[in-house]
């Protein structure tokens, strides 16, 4: 259970990015998050892992206040949550093992890291997790000879690595084809359902929240103006998260 | 609401203002920097300007053989009794000959030399050699198309005696084929030496910029952020542990200084210890600790880590001793090569001069990882006011002692009278600034310590990049004496700060995005750069150093004018000397180097980038 209490995240620049919001997750959801560009999608997903620092609220995970903890504690829950980004966010001119391998970083002995070493077990996990996705066969080919679509399977398989009870998804499919956008939907549903992982997904598309979402959450200027199944999305609702210009597509 | 537009009349007043405004700027311009067009056309000044012109545009870079001839005579010079007539000549002879308008003159006489039958067309020089041999020229002349020459000149003064002396007249006439040129020879001799010299400075500041350089990445630092009691921990704890491992590896040498004097032993032992070391790395790998899941600081292991690392320093002892004895023992035995021994001699004396500065850097790290624990439980365990209290205490002795240490460190360099009063002084003013900052800030305060280290980093890097290696270098030629040794440290010094600029710069210009990814891993800071930053800086730090590499060579053409050796030192030299025709080989040489350079280092930047 994530319990989300009247976060709210100021930028240096005076930008109110998350007024107040409060939400809370059971184990197992697939939690879509929707709204305008701008309306605090992405910094929400991040003030949950603390990539970026919350001003103010609590994120209560198992009874513990993800946001009070010391940087160096949180770096041991981070590898607990598992991130994928819209822009991939590959080292792009590592091989595709060593990215995947990288999601076992908050695991090792830090010294190690420097020799590039992990155990045999990560290799064969690496793998695992590559052949999960597809593309075991580019294992040890450079990052960047890879599509976006491939690169995005890449960037699943290494927050898998963390072996994560929560899965958070910065809108993983908005810079890709619309084809390949439910393939990689498809993995999230599977880590979801298959595995339990509570999956938080940004997302762009209302047809892709009706399909996997079990929960939309809607962000409007920092505030929650939605919280319900995807199917009590009507027209009005729609025009309160999207603003009265907005039209449905699709 | 649009501005009225001016009157014309006004706007040309204010173009006029500053025409003249111009006008006065580059007036004094003029006067600031002396020019004087008079001199321009000074007819002595422009003969002088040809000569060094046309000499320029003739290096010496190629010579011919020489035959010299030299033909002499005698002169009684001051006159006395003994009746001295010169030596005879016959002028039926074709041999070259020389006649004297008087073979018995005073100092300061005028005396007629006229020479016959020499080379036609040829520069002759006179010269007069008193009894100790020590020849003065008298003057030059060319010799007409029956090899004739008349040269007026004086006898000198201050070369008394009443033994007959020389006159003699050398001719130097081609023979043989075109060969290169001693200047030139010479030229390349400190040609490569430049090279080297770039080559090590670059490698020498590359070593050092590449780890300050992060600490001088803005990017990097606003990440680290210490609680305020840690921060107090690490001040005290930073120097107490630099001088515990400064004493170790001496109470360590002085231990085993008995026993490196045999070989035998230094040998065996450094084998010895490096498997020991071996196993140990294996036994390590063997059982990962998870970090942060179970913190097991018992006694037991805290003795088992120090010894290892006393282990560690032992064997780096004994390395630097083994590279010496290597050392020694091929440079006997290798002949030509023996600057290979050498060179590893001299690398195991690097080892030695540095091991001490390391282990205590690496001991100054392990106490404040230590404090850092220290810090977790204080701030885990006591009542809020004890925390308070313990912060307050600990940040006053903190700052006092960071203030005593600046103090001493001026000291060293202003040899003030009265240090026992200073002492106290900035112990107390340390102190109170040390309790006001425990008043304002809570123990678990998170201080930006990362943004300090980056402004002291890049302020260091500016000062050092703003002095001129050519000033540097004056100090390490007081150091080390004149020569290409002094040239490579002062580039080297300036080299660390304008690499480690340039790099830093890169490290703040890469992609977030994979760092972000990594950060959300679950990895530390140290990870994060290993794993997303030196990946994408590899390619812009090849680059960097290579362009810096040629930056050098540049740089050290000109370094020996200050002392610092390299082709400077020849070409100040000749420049001195108003050889024009040999400063002219090495300004070639250098515009040769400093384009290929150039190419080069454009190329390899285009392959790699």
């Amino acid at each position: 259970m994530l319990e989300i209490n009247e976060l709210s995240k100021i930028y240096p620049g005076g930008t109110q990015a998350l007024k107040a919001v409060t939400f809370n997750v059971p184990k197992g959801q697939f939690l879509a998050v929707i709204g305008l560009s701008g309306s605090g999608k992405s910094t929400l997903l991040r003030c949950i892992n603390r990539l970026i620092e919350p001003t103010k609220g609590q994120i209560i995970w198992n009874g513990i206040d993800l946001a009070a903890l010391p940087e160096n504690e949180m770096r041991l829950y981070r590898r607990k949550i598992g991130m994928v980004f819209q822009s991939f966010n590959l080292v792009l001119r590592s091989t595709v093992l060593t990215n995947v391998l990288s999601g076992r970083l908050g695991y090792i002995n830090p010294a190690w890291s420097f020799l590039n070493r992990f155990s045999k077990q990560d290799y064969l996990d690496a793998m695992k997790q590559l052949e999960r996705v597809g593309i075991a066969d580019k294992a040890f080919q450079r990052a960047d000879e890879l599509s976006g679509g491939q690169q995005q399977r890449v960037s699943i398989a290494r927050a898998m690595m963390q072996n994560p009870e929560i899965m958070l998804a910065d809108e993983p499919v908005a810079s890709l084809d619309p084809v390949l956008a439910h393939s990689i939907m498809q993995y999230l549903d599977k880590i979801n359902k298959e595995l339990g992982v509570t999956v938080i997904c940004s997302l762009h598309f209302l047809d892709l929240v009706h399909r996997y979402a079990d929960r939309v959450i809607a962000l409007n200027n920092g505030y929650v103006v939605f919280d319900g199944l995807p199917s009590e999305i009507d027209d009005v609702k729609f025009k309160e998260i999207y603003g009265r210009d907005a039209e449905r597509v699709g | 609401m649009k501005k009225k537009s001016k009157s014309p009349f006004l706007h040309s007043i204010k173009v006029a203002f500053i025409i003249i405004g111009l006008i006065i700027l580059y007036a004094i311009g003029f006067s600031v920097t002396k020019v004087n067009l008079e001199e321009t056309k000074s007819e002595i000044r422009q003969k002088q300007l040809i000569r060094i012109i046309r000499a320029l545009v003739q290096p010496d870079l190629f010579t011919y053989d020489t035959v010299d001839t030299l033909i002499q005579t005698k002169i009684l010079a001051p006159c006395s009794e003994n009746a001295f007539t010169g030596i005879a000549m016959d002028p039926t002879t074709s041999d070259p000959y020389l006649t004297l308008s008087t073979y018995c003159a005073n100092p300061g006489d005028a005396i007629t030399i006229e020479g016959f039958n020499f080379e036609v067309s040829e520069q002759i020089f006179v010269q007069f050699i008193p009894p100790n041999g020590v020849k003065l020229t008298l003057g030059q002349a060319n010799t007409d198309e029956n090899g004739h020459f008349i040269l007026e000149t004086k006898i000198p003064k201050n070369r008394k005696s009443d033994q007959p002396q020389t006159i003699q007249v050398k001719t130097s006439v081609y023979a043989g084929n075109l060969k290169i040129s001693g200047t030139l020879k010479d030229t390349w001799d400190k040609i490569v030496e430049t090279l080297f010299l770039a080559l090590l400075s670059t490698t020498v500041g590359c070593i050092f910029a590449l780890p300050l350089s992060f600490f001088a990445a803005k990017n990097l630092m606003e990440r680290l952020k210490t609680e305020f009691i840690s921060v107090s921990l690490t001040l005290i704890l930073f120097p107490i542990g630099f001088y515990i491992g400064l004493k170790i590896v001496q109470i360590i040498i002085r231990w085993i200084s008995t026993l490196t004097i045999s070989p035998i032993f230094v040998v065996i032992g450094c084998i010895l210890l490096a498997v020991i070391i071996f196993l140990l790395l294996r036994q390590l790998f063997s059982n990962q600790k998870i970090p942060g899941e179970h913190t097991s600081y018992n006694f037991r292991s805290i003795l088992s880590k120090s010894t290892a690392a006393i282990t560690v320093v032992v064997f780096c002892i004994l390395l630097s001793k083994v590279f010496i004895l290597a050392g020694d023992s091929l440079t006997k035995s290798l002949g030509t090569f023996a600057f290979i021994g050498e060179f590893i001699r001299d690398m195991g004396e690097i080892l030695e001069m540095i091991l001490p500065v390391g282990v205590g850097i690496a001991a100054s790290f392990i106490a404040v990882s230590l404090g850092s624990k220290i810090s977790k439980s204080i701030l885990a365990a006591p009542p809020i006011w004890m925390k308070k209290i313990i912060s307050v205490v600990l940040s006053v002795a903190a700052y006092a002692g960071l203030c005593l240490l600046i103090i001493n460190a001026l000291n060293f360099l202003y040899e003030f009278k009265n240090i026992r009063e200073i002492n106290l002084y900035t112990g107390m003013i340390g102190g109170l600034v040390g309790l006001m900052l425990g008043l304002i800030f809570q123990p678990n305060y998170e201080i930006k310590i990362g943004n300090v280290i980056y402004i002291i980093t890049r302020s260091v890097f500016n000062i050092l990049r703003s002095i001129e290696s050519l000033v540097m270098v004056i100090v390490f030629v007081v150091w080390v004496g004149i020569g290409p040794f002094a040239g490579s440290l002062a580039l080297a010094l300036h080299t660390i700060a304008a690499l480690g600029k340039m790099y830093s710069e890169q490290v703040e210009n890469i992609s977030e995005g994979p760092l972000e990814a990594i950060q959300a891993t679950g990895a530390n800071l140290v990870q994060q750069v290993v794993y997303a930053v030196i990946p994408q800086i590899i390619p812009p730090y090849i680059a960097f150093t290579l362009y810096r590499w040629d930056q050098n060579v540049r740089m050290s053409t000109i370094i020996g004018f200050a002392g610092g050796g390299g082709i400077g030192f020849l070409l100040q030299q000749n420049i001195n000397l108003l050889n024009y025709r040999a400063a002219s080989v090495q300004m070639i040489a250098i515009a040769v180097v400093v384009s290929l350079m150039d190419y080069l280092s454009g190329y390899v930047r285009n392959k790699i980038v």
